[in-house]
């Protein structure tokens, strides 16, 4: 049966829910958003029958376009941060159909980019840490949104700063690590973000950017292998302007790759 | 590296991530067991060290990561109704194609009879721009006008109007008067008709420049002798035989174009013979030239109109002080109707 504290969630998701499709002013929007998404990230995953029943008002709020197209800014990124706090309860099931989850996927991308602002950034924090932690990127990649996964790589490598978050950083890795390991074909323009960042005069210009983009090859070395010569190729630079680890995949030193996972290990 | 727990958490953290892409869970929980104690301890040393701050972060990241993560989003199984679509498309694709090659005498390059320029049938840019060129051949020029034009008044001129480029103009009007001498170099010749010291006149037409008269200050010219006297004479009787006997207009034009006929014919070998005493003259008829779908309706008259009204200041031209230079036989033919005489001057 339903303890107490589950009932009061209960009641408090529905009342907000239902205030969320009825009011439109931005000052009255942002509380709303705000009490939701600190409801939302209170549930755990695999929520109980009646907490579901009690998600569905705001699921279809947040979805509406009153909502999703809202013109301020602010409320854009507190819609999209409990959206993506909805896809962690919901795991491993996507809370919306493909059309719907295209266009939220759009709104993610595009969210990354306030990553560099002063204001707001923290919400870009909360969707980061949501979308790596449940591997959202996964339902992206099954939608075929290979232009949205290169559009994060360049808002990645682009707006890296060292003040950020340590674990938000590893977001980034996650996430490009995974678009890599579990796509099917891996375009080269997917891969250019990628080496633009491990170019040697990028080490002094952006170092954050560097040290990413060199973690991300390293971690998807065996397979990237078939697709980085072309890649290097087409960029118009020598291959020796790039870091170590590019030289290295693409003269098949699988052994040096080898040799540095066994002294991490030993370590 | 006894003590560098910072390093060891981001080396922790590397490997957990490598361990969980394998799905060595093993080792993953064991790496995982590892990075919190290096976190621990890194969290010790901060706090005996650093300030608040820190602490602010530590806890911020410890209340971020109080979430139990069970499920994650794995990829779709294949559909295999979905994969067949893209199949036939890229069968589609890798099977396009423009043109056959059976082995046609054109295939490759065709001269276009009209414009004379060579392109690639069934070539999409060659078309295109051969298209464009022939427009700009036949019809003339594209042209939108001048802020500043010397517009040449003329009370016959009906439609259009001719505008006058001196050697003082600017650059800018240059520019078209370049592109329109490459257009007339193509029937006259390259190279000689335009130079330091001359006055170009452009016909301009429904935004087309139609056409084209170079003129140049000269100082002598040589009157053209005509071919054969009996010509000329078989050309006086026949006009008078004809207005006698019938009177009418239609036979008067039939009449008339016959006798112009003649006249060409007579007049092709491009041959012509002068004075050997030389003519003072003023102004010289370097190059005329009319864009071909424009030609025969008097455009060439307007242009002459204008040199004699223009060329010299506040002095009026006849007919007949006009000099042209070694004329085509469309162009002798031109001045021998213009001035009314077969003994026009040439230089």
């Amino acid at each position: 049966m339903m303890n107490a504290s589950e009932r009061n969630a209960t009641t408090k998701l529905r009342r907000v829910g239902k205030k969320l499709l009825k009011k439109s002013s931005v000052h009255k929007l942002l509380p709303l958003l705000q009490k939701l998404e600190s409801l939302l990230s209170s549930l755990e995953q695999e929520p109980t029958e009646p907490i579901q029943e009690s998600l569905v008002p705001s699921k279809k709020a947040l979805i509406s376009d009153k909502l999703l197209r809202h013109t301020d800014e602010d409320v854009k990124l507190s819609v999209l941060s409990c959206i993506t706090e909805i896809t962690r309860i919901t795991a491993p099931d996507a809370p919306y159909d493909d059309e719907q989850m295209k266009e939220i996927f759009k709104l993610i991308a595009a969210s990354f980019e306030k990553l560099s602002h002063i204001s707001g950034h923290e919400k870009a924090l909360d969707i980061l840490d949501n979308v790596d932690k449940v591997k959202l990127c996964m339902v992206m990649l099954d939608l075929e949104c290979n232009d949205l996964a290169i559009e994060m790589f360049k808002h990645f490598l682009r707006f890296i700063r060292s003040n950020h978050p340590r674990n938000a950083i590893h977001s980034m890795e996650s996430i490009m690590t995974l678009i890599l390991q579990e796509s099917d074909d891996i375009s080269p323009d997917l891969l250019r973000p990628l080496l633009d960042s491990v170019w040697n005069e990028n080490k002094a210009l952006s170092p954050m950017s560097w040290i990413l983009g060199e973690k991300v090859i390293r971690n998807c070395a065996v397979k990237l292998k078939p697709y980085l010569m072309k890649a290097v190729e087409s960029s118009g630079r020598a291959l020796n302007e790039y870091a170590d680890i590019v030289t290295d995949i693409c003269q098949n030193k699988s052994e040096s790759v080898n040799v540095i996972f066994q002294m991490v290990l030993n370590f | 590296m006894l003590g560098d727990y910072e390093v060891a958490l981001s080396n922790y953290r590397l490997i957990s991530t490598e361990y969980k892409i394998d799905k060595a869970w093993k080792r993953y929980a064991g790496v995982q067991m590892q990075s919190k104690i290096s976190a621990f301890f890194k969290s010790t040393t901060s706090d005996s060290s650093s300030v608040s701050a820190d602490n602010d972060d530590d806890l911020s990241i410890w209340e971020k990561q109080q979430h139990h993560i069970i499920n994650t989003y794995t990829r779709r199984p294949p559909n295999p109704n979905a994969v067949i679509p893209s199949v036939v498309k890229n069968k589609k694709r890798s099977y396009a194609q423009f043109h056959l090659d059976f082995g046609q005498s054109d295939f490759l390059l065709r001269a276009c009879s009209t414009c004379g320029i060579n392109f690639t049938p069934g070539d999409p840019d060659d078309e295109k721009s051969h298209n464009h060129f022939h427009k700009s051949y036949t019809q003339g020029i594209q042209f939108r006008g001048w802020t500043k034009e010397n517009v040449i008044p003329l009370p016959t001129l009906e439609a259009g109007r001719i505008i006058l480029v001196s050697e003082i103009d600017l650059t800018s009007h240059r520019r078209i008067v370049e592109q329109v001498v490459s257009m007339m170099e193509i029937e006259l010749g390259c190279g000689w008709i335009l130079h330091d010291l001359f006055k170009v006149y452009l016909f301009v037409s429904l935004h087309r420049v139609v056409g084209c008269l170079v003129a140049e200050p000269i100082e002598k010219a040589f009157k053209v002798v005509s071919g054969s006297p009996d010509s000329v004479k078989k050309r006086e009787v026949r006009t008078r035989s004809t207005t006698f006997r019938f009177g009418n207009v239609i036979f008067q034009r039939e009449v008339e174009k016959k006798v112009a006929s003649l006249s060409d014919s007579e007049r092709m070998e491009g041959a012509i013979f002068c004075d050997s005493k030389p003519t003072i003259a003023a102004c010289g008829i370097r190059a005329i030239w009319v864009a071909p779908s424009n030609r025969r309706k008097g455009i060439a008259s307007k242009l002459l109109d204008a040199v004699r009204k223009s060329f010299c200041k506040d002095l009026e031209l006849e007919r007949s002080q006009l000099a042209f230079s070694q004329p085509t036989s469309a162009g002798k033919a031109l001045a021998t109707s213009y001035t009314g005489t077969g003994s026009f001057l040439a230089y």
